[in-house]
C-alpha cells in the first residue's frame, strides 16, 4: 500500500476507527496484522523475510540476555550477535547488492583482460529492506550492549520492526525508543490529533503536489543528451527539492499518522536546506540514519576521541556506507564519498571557518549566515547531481556543462520556480520562527488552520501529477 | 448543552470556511490554467458566445482540453501557405472524449502531414458542440473567406433533423448561473474513484431518471423520422455542397458513425436511451432508421455531385472501444476515420498533380459513384 493511494484512504480511517474502540492489548495486535496486511498488499511472500528476520532477531535477543543474566564471557555473546548481523547482513547483501557486486567484479575482471561468464540473478529488491533490517539490528546491538531489555513477547517485538507507517521508509526507529512505546498503554492526546493531521496534510502536499510535480522536469533534464549548464542548473534545484519533498513528506505522513495512534517518531528532516555546513547538514538530513550511522558504525570505529587522521578515515568509511545503503551502484558510493570529503574539509577547515566568519555585527552575522547558506545548498545539489545521475559519463557531461550556462527553456524556469518558491518562503517561517509546525501556535485559530488545509488539499487532491513512487522505497 | 452548541457552531463555521477556501482554489486555479474569469461561469458553454447565426468560438478561449485558437476554433493558430481542410460539424468533430489533440480533424492533419511529401496540410476544425448543418450553411461564406480552404469536410448529426428547425432569434449571452465550481470537481473525482460496483448503482439511478424524464416529455414523439424531415436534411446538405463548390472547395461528405454499427446492434441497451434523452422528439426504435435513411441521403448525393465521400458509418467498428458514447469517438475510433478520410483526400491530391484533372472530376473510388 502506498500512503498516496486511494486504497491506503479507505485502510487508515478503518484501522483509526477500530483501534480507538480495542484496549491496548487488543491495539497492538491489531497494529501488527494491519502493518503485516500493508506490507504484503505489495508483495505477500516477502512477509516470509520480514518475519524471518523478525524471529532471528527476537531469539537472538533474548539468547543475549540470558547469557548476560548467566554471566557468560563477552565473546560468547558477541558470537550469538554475530549470529543476528550475517543473518541481517546476507539477507540485504543478497537481495540489495548480489547483481552490483556480480557486475562490478566481471567489469574488473573485464578491464583486467578476463572475459568471464558470471551471471546476474532476477532478483526483486524487497521493499523497505534497508529501512527494517536497520531498525532490527539496532534492536539486538541494543541489547548486545545492555541498553535494552528485550522484548518478552514476539508479538510487541514484531510490531516493532513492522509497525506500518514506518515500516518501507523510514524513520528508522531505535528499539530504545519506539519498543516502549508499544509496551505502555497509549491515550492519544488532542495535541497528537492537532499536530498529526497537520503532518499528514503537510506531508501530502509535499509529496504528492510537489515532489510529483517536480518529477517530470527532473526526467527530461536527466533525459537531455547534451543540457545547457542553466538546464543542468535547474533540474539539480528540481531534483533536490523532489528528493527532499518526496522523502520528507512520507516521513512527515508516518509521523502524523503515529500520532493519531498516540505513537511519537523522531524528527528525521529538520529544514536541511538551511544547514550552513555539511555537519549541520547531517544532523538535519535523514536523521534517523545519521544517527544510526553514528551510533553503530562511526563511534565503534572510535568516532571522534582518536587522532584527527583516523577521524578522517572514519568519517570516509561512514559515508560510503551511507552512500550504499541508499543503492546498489557507483553513483551512490561517488556520492557517499562526496559527503565524507564535504565533513573531511569541513572538519580539516573548521578553526579557520568559525575565525573568518566571526562577529558581533548583525549585519555582519546575516550577511556570512548567507554567504554559507548559498555555498552549502550548492554543495549539497552537486551531491544530488552525483546521487540522480545514471552513468558516469553522465555525472562528467552535466558537471562539463556548467562551466557554459547556455540557454534554458522559460516554461522549465518558471515551473520549478512555482513549485519551489511558496515551500522555500513557508520554511523561511520554519527556521526563523524555530517552529515546524507552524500552524499550531497558540494564536492560530482552528478555522485558519482549517482554512490552510482546505488549500493544501485543494493542490494535493485536484492538482497533483501522475502519481509516482516514493524515491526512497528502492533503497 | 452550551459547550455542544458552541463545538457545533465551529464544526459548521470549519466547513463553510473549508467549502470557501476551496471554491476560490478552483476559480484562482481556472484563471492561471485557463484564464477564466473567476466571478461567472466556467464550464465548456463559457468558450463560445453568440451571435445572429448562432454559436460561435471566443478567440483563445479555454476549458480544460478545449483550447480555441486565435480564430475562435479548435486547434492551433492558423498558418500560413499551408493547404487547408476545413472540418464541418458537431460535438463528434469538435472532440469530447478523446485525449487532446487526438480529436478527429488533429488525427487527420497528422495523418496527411505524414504521407503529403510537398505540401503541409492543416486541418481546421470548425465545427462546434450542437452545431446543426443549418447554422454551418450561414457560416461557410465566412470559413471560406477567412481560410481559404482547398477541402470542407462534412460530417453532419442527423438528430438536428428530429425537431422542427426554430427561427433564429436575437443572440442573447450566456446566463450566469450560480454553480459552485468545487462541487463539480469533487463529481468528477468520485467518478474516477467510486468502486465499480457503486458506479454500476449509479449509472441505474441515471437510466431510471431518464426514463421519468422522457416520460414527462410534453412534445411531440415520432415513431420514425418524418420524410419531410429527411428531405429537409437532404436540401441543406445538397445547398452545402453547393455552396462549397461554388466558392472553390471540394467537398468530402461523410456519413454518420454511431456505437452501433450499421446493423444497429447495441450491447449496451441504455446507451440508447440516453442518447434519446437529448432528442426525446424521437423513440428509441426510430434512431436507427433516422441513421440508415439519412446516411443513403449522404451516399447519393455524394454520388450524384461527384464529392469526396467517406463511410464512416461502415468503417468505424461498433462498440465502447472506437465510442465512448453514442457517437461520440475514443482515440481510436476518430484515428479510424483520420486514416480513411486522409487516404480519401491524398488520392485526390495524387490525382489532381497525375492526371491535372479539375475539381469536378475525381475517381469513382473517392466518390460516391
Amino acid at each position: 500500500l502506498l500512503f498516496n493511494s486511494i486504497e491506503f484512504v479507505v485502510f487508515l480511517p478503518t484501522i483509526l476507527a477500530l483501534y480507538y474502540l480495542v484496549n491496548h492489548r487488543w491495539q497492538n495486535r491489531l497494529l501488527l496484522a494491519a502493518s503485516l496486511f500493508f506490507y504484503g498488499a505489495w508483495d505477500s511472500r516477502f512477509l516470509w523475510l520480514l518475519l524471518a528476520t523478525m524471529v532471528v532477531d527476537f531469539y537472538v535477543a533474548s539468547h543475549l540476555e540470558r547469557l548476560a543474566e548467566k554471566g557468560a564471557p563477552p565473546r560468547q555473546r558477541k558470537t550469538v550477535l554475530a549470529i543476528s548481523m550475517a543473518a541481517n547482513l546476507v539477507c540485504l547483501g543478497f537481495f540489495k547488492y548480489f547483481n552490483f557486486f556480480v557486475s562490478s567484479f566481471h567489469d574488473l575482471l573485464a578491464t583486467l583482460g578476463w572475459n568471464t561468464n558470471l551471471e546476474t540473478l532476477h532478483i526483486i529488491l524487497p521493499i523497505g529492506i534497508s529501512f527494517y533490517t536497520f531498525q532490527s539490528m539496532s534492536y539486538t546491538i541494543d541489547v548486545y550492549r545492555r541498553e535494552l531489555k528485550p522484548a518478552e513477547s514476539f508479538l510487541d517485538f514484531a510490531l516493532f520492526v513492522s509497525f506500518f507507517p514506518h515500516l518501507v521508509a523510514g524513520p528508522i526507529m531505535r528499539a530504545v525508543d519506539l519498543l516502549p512505546q508499544i509496551l505502555k498503554p497509549r491515550k492519544t492526546t488532542r495535541e497528537q490529533v492537532r499536530d498529526g493531521i497537520h503532518l499528514i496534510v503537510w506531508g501530502f502536499w509535499k509529496k504528492v503536489f510537489i515532489a510529483d510535480n517536480l518529477a517530470p522536469i527532473v526526467t527530461k533534464v536527466f533525459s537531455m543528451p547534451n543540457p545547457t549548464g542553466l538546464e543542468t542548473v535547474f533540474g539539480v534545484y528540481a531534483f533536490a527539492w523532489q528528493i527532499y519533498c518526496d522523502f520528507s513528506g512520507y516521513t512527515d505522513i508516518a509521523r502524523g499518522v503515529s500520532k493519531l495512534m498516540g505513537f511519537e517518531l523522531i524528527l528525521n528532516f529538520n529544514l536541511p536546506y538551511f544547514s550552513t555546513n555539511p555537519q549541520e547538514f547531517w544532523t538535519r538530513w535523514h536523521i534517523s540514519l545519521s544517527s544510526w550511522l553514528r551510533n553503530y558504525l562511526y563511534i565503534p570505529l572510535g568516532g571522534s576521541r582518536i587522532s584527527e587522521g583516523k577521524i578522517y578515515r572514519n568519517l570516509m568509511i561512514t559515508m560510503v556506507l551511507g552512500g550504499l545503503w541508499h543503492g546498489a551502484a557507483w553513483n551512490f558510493v561517488l556520492w557517499g564519498a562526496y559527503q565524507g570529503t564535504l565533513l573531511v574539509v569541513h572538519r580539516w577547515s573548521k578553526p579557520f571557518l568559525d575565525k573568518l566568519f566571526a562577529t558581533d555585527h548583525s549585519a555582519v552575522a546575516a550577511l556570512s549566515f548567507a554567504i554559507r547558506w548559498i555555498c552549502m545548498f550548492h554543495l549539497i545539489c552537486y551531491g544530488w547531481l552525483l546521487f540522480r545521475a545514471q552513468s558516469f559519463h553522465q555525472i562528467k557531461a552535466m558537471t562539463l556543462s556548467l562551466f557554459s550556462p547556455g540557454h534554458v527553456d522559460g516554461n522549465l524556469v518558471s515551473q520549478v520556480v512555482l513549485l519551489t518558491v511558496p515551500l522555500f518562503a513557508i520554511q523561511t517561517v520554519q527556521y526563523f520562527s524555530k517552529e515546524l509546525l507552524f500552524l499550531n501556535r497558540r494564536w492560530m485559530l482552528t478555522e485558519m488552520r482549517v482554512a490552510f488545509y482546505s488549500m493544501l488539499m485543494y493542490m494535493v487532491v485536484f492538482r497533483a501529477a501522475e502519481g509516482q513512487s516514493f524515491i526512497y522505497f528502492q533503497f | 448543552m452550551k459547550r455542544t452548541l458552541k463545538i457545533g457552531f465551529r464544526v459548521v463555521l470549519s466547513a463553510i470556511i473549508a467549502f470557501t477556501v476551496l471554491e476560490v482554489c478552483v476559480r484562482v486555479d481556472d484563471l492561471y490554467e485557463d484564464g477564466a474569469p473567476f466571478w461567472g461561469n466556467h464550464d465548456i458553454d463559457s468558450i463560445f458566445r453568440a451571435d445572429v447565426v448562432g454559436r460561435r468560438g471566443i478567440s483563445n478561449a479555454r476549458f480544460r482540453k478545449w483550447k480555441l485558437n486565435n480564430a475562435g476554433f479548435r486547434g492551433p493558430d492558423l498558418r500560413e501557405g499551408t493547404v487547408r481542410v476545413v472540418c464541418i460539424g458537431a460535438s463528434e468533430t469538435f472532440g469530447m472524449y478523446e485525449s487532446e489533440d487526438k480529436e478527429f480533424p488533429r488525427q487527420l492533419e497528422a495523418d496527411l502531414n505524414r504521407s503529403a511529401k510537398q505540401l503541409e496540410f492543416e486541418v481546421i476544425n470548425v465545427a462546434y458542440p450542437g452545431q446543426s448543418l443549418r447554422t454551418a450553411l450561414r457560416r461557410i461564406p465566412e470559413y471560406v473567406d477567412l481560410l481559404k480552404p482547398k477541402y470542407g469536410l462534412l460530417y453532419i448529426n442527423p438528430t438536428a433533423y428530429i425537431e422542427e428547425p426554430t427561427k433564429a432569434g436575437r443572440p442573447t449571452a450566456p446566463k450566469t448561473k450560480l454553480s459552485f465550481r468545487i462541487a463539480e470537481r469533487f463529481r468528477e473525482l468520485a467518478k474516477r474513484l467510486l468502486p465499480d460496483l457503486i458506479q454500476a448503482q449509479l449509472r441505474a439511478r441515471n437510466v431510471e431518471n431518464a426514463k421519468d424524464s422522457l416520460q414527462q416529455y410534453r412534445g411531440t414523439v415520432y415513431q420514425t423520422l418524418p420524410e419531410g424531415n429527411v428531405e429537409r436534411f437532404r436540401s441543406e446538405l445538397t445547398e452545402a455542397i453547393d455552396d462549397l463548390v461554388s466558392h472553390g472547395v471540394f467537398p468530402i461528405v461523410i456519413t454518420h458513425a454511431t456505437r452501433f454499427g450499421p446493423n444497429f446492434q447495441y450491447e449496451d441497451p441504455e446507451m440508447l436511451l440516453n442518447w434519446r434523452r437529448f432528442n426525446p422528439g424521437l423513440k428509441e426504435s426510430g434512431f436507427a432508421d433516422m441513421e440508415r435513411r439519412t446516411n443513403r441521403v449522404v451516399r447519393e448525393i455524394a454520388a450524384e455531385k461527384g464529392v469526396g465521400f467517406v463511410d464512416a458509418a461502415g468503417i468505424v467498428p461498433p462498440g465502447p472501444e472506437y465510442f465512448q458514447d453514442f457517437v461520440h469517438f475514443t482515440d481510436a475510433g476518430a484515428e479510424v476515420l483520420a486514416k480513411q478520410t486522409a487516404t480519401v483526400i491524398s488520392l485526390r491530391e495524387q490525382s489532381l498533380s497525375s492526371t491535372r484533372l479539375s475539381a469536378q472530376g475525381p475517381s469513382a473510388v473517392l466518390t460516391g459513384k
